[in-house]
């Protein structure tokens, strides 16, 4: 089964993630390398979250293939 | 928590127009772009019925019982949710605020510093609550849609579904979105369109899949669905429009907007997600509408001169007969 990891172009971006302190869960902001598939105000996909369907679908729209915007950005493992 | 002020001591005049930042006004509210069920404390029953009627030949015999009588309860529990700050006016001694604080060390209140900051405040709690309308999902969930395995049939989670809802930071309640994709432990029955990444160049094309794709009835029927798309397809449909070379595909009236003669409504939406819905079918669900404008301001204790400003509410993203609406997602 193939599996996916980010390029060095994909640069690191300031969004919220989840702590558990205790019992309860904050939020906070860390520099994470990610992408936006839906809008920087819709979520993001970091490298954790890369599977095997999720990277084939980011492949498979045109700003991910030759020529678009994030070509390189998501490549197999080796 | 201080107030975070990269203040100035204020010598000579101000500004007087403290400049805010820009939000989204909560037109889904605001403008009943959806259906709203208040007085929600717990446990409300949302009931669907669909019949199947099934004609057959006349005896005069014992009858055959054909067809069925189909309903199905849906419980709703609004979530409980707040927005909760506190702050220090005393920080706000030397600043532009000073200037309306009556004399006296015990009094550091500003009205200028409660209208204009606080009440921006509020205008952010509206925003976001809007915003998580339309596009969140809880852990539970985001759990639950990593586990399924994506498939282009109606009955599979889409590709793009299922990386929508892993984006997602985990919040407090499920919304729009993730409720059409997933909900009652199994996957949504919403009309699934698979979608790409839409531009000036293709929103006409892929407009067109949505509409194609909305049950014959729905377009017929007394309450008109609308197209609930995200904000930055205003942009997209008037440059569409300009480069357009006969005839304007999308109508646009004002501050109205029209594909093939059903509206288009701009929500907090993910990009390249369009839902087309009757807007009775997606319901607000929550204990008192006017909960989100309401704000409480006071000292921390009795005995110490740092403030408070909170916001409670309830709120639950439902949606109805969902095999009447559509879901785009690219």
């Amino acid at each position: 089964m193939a599996s996916y990891k980010f390029s060095d172009k994909v640069k690191a971006s300031k969004v919220l993630i989840e702590k558990a302190i205790e019992d309860k869960i904050i939020f906070i902001e860390k520099d994470v390398k990610c992408v936006f598939p839906f809008g920087a105000a819709h979520g993001f996909i970091s490298e954790d979250k890369l599977t095997e369907s999720i990277a084939e679908f980011l492949l498979s729209k045109p700003e991910y293939q030759t020529g678009g915007e994030f070509e390189g950005f998501i490549l197999k493992s080796k | 928590m201080a107030i975070s002020y990269s203040s100035v001591d204020i010598r000579g005049k101000a500004y007087e127009p403290i400049v805010e930042e820009l939000l989204f006004a909560n037109d889904t509210v605001g403008k009943s772009h959806v259906a709203f069920e208040d007085n929600v404390k717990a446990e409300t029953i949302f009931t669907e019925n669909t019949n199947t009627v099934t004609m057959q030949a006349y005896t005069s015999g014992a009858p055959s019982s054909s067809g069925s009588l189909n309903i199905n309860d849906t419980t709703v529990t609004p979530v409980k949710v707040m927005y909760y700050q506190e702050f220090d006016t005393n920080t706000l001694r030397p600043t532009r605020f000073k200037r309306d604080m009556k004399a006296g060390a015990w009094n550091i209140e500003s009205s200028e510093f409660g209208t204009k900051v606080l009440g921006a405040y509020g205008n952010s709690i509206s925003e976001d609550v809007q915003a998580k309308f339309w596009s969140g999902a809880t852990s539970a969930t985001k759990v639950a849609v990593a586990a399924l395995t994506p498939g282009v049939g109606q009955a599979s989670v889409g590709a793009a579904e299922q990386t929508y809802v892993a984006s997602l930071t985990a919040g407090q309640f499920d919304g729009v979105v993730t409720r059409f994709i997933y909900n009652s432990g199994a996957v949504g029955k919403r009309i699934k369109v698979a979608g790409t990444t839409i531009t000036s160049s293709n929103i006409d094309a892929e407009y067109a899949k949505v509409y194609a794709a909305i049950p014959a009835k729905v377009l017929a029927s007394n309450v008109k669905p609308r197209l609930y798309v995200p904000y930055s397809h205003r942009q997209l449909i008037n440059i569409f429009n300009i480069n357009a070379t006969y005839r304007d595909k999308f109508s646009v009236t004002g501050d109205s907007y029209y594909y093939l003669g059903v509206e288009i409504f701009f929500e907090p939406l993910p990009e390249n997600c369009i839902i087309a819905a009757r807007p009775d079918y997606i319901v607000w669900c929550t204990d008192l509408l006017s909960d989100i404008t309401f704000m409480k301001i006071d000292r921390i204790a009795p005995n110490r001169e740092d403030f408070f400003v909170k916001n409670i509410m309830t709120i639950f993203a439902h949606v109805l007969n969902q095999a009447m609406s559509v879901l785009y997602l690219g």
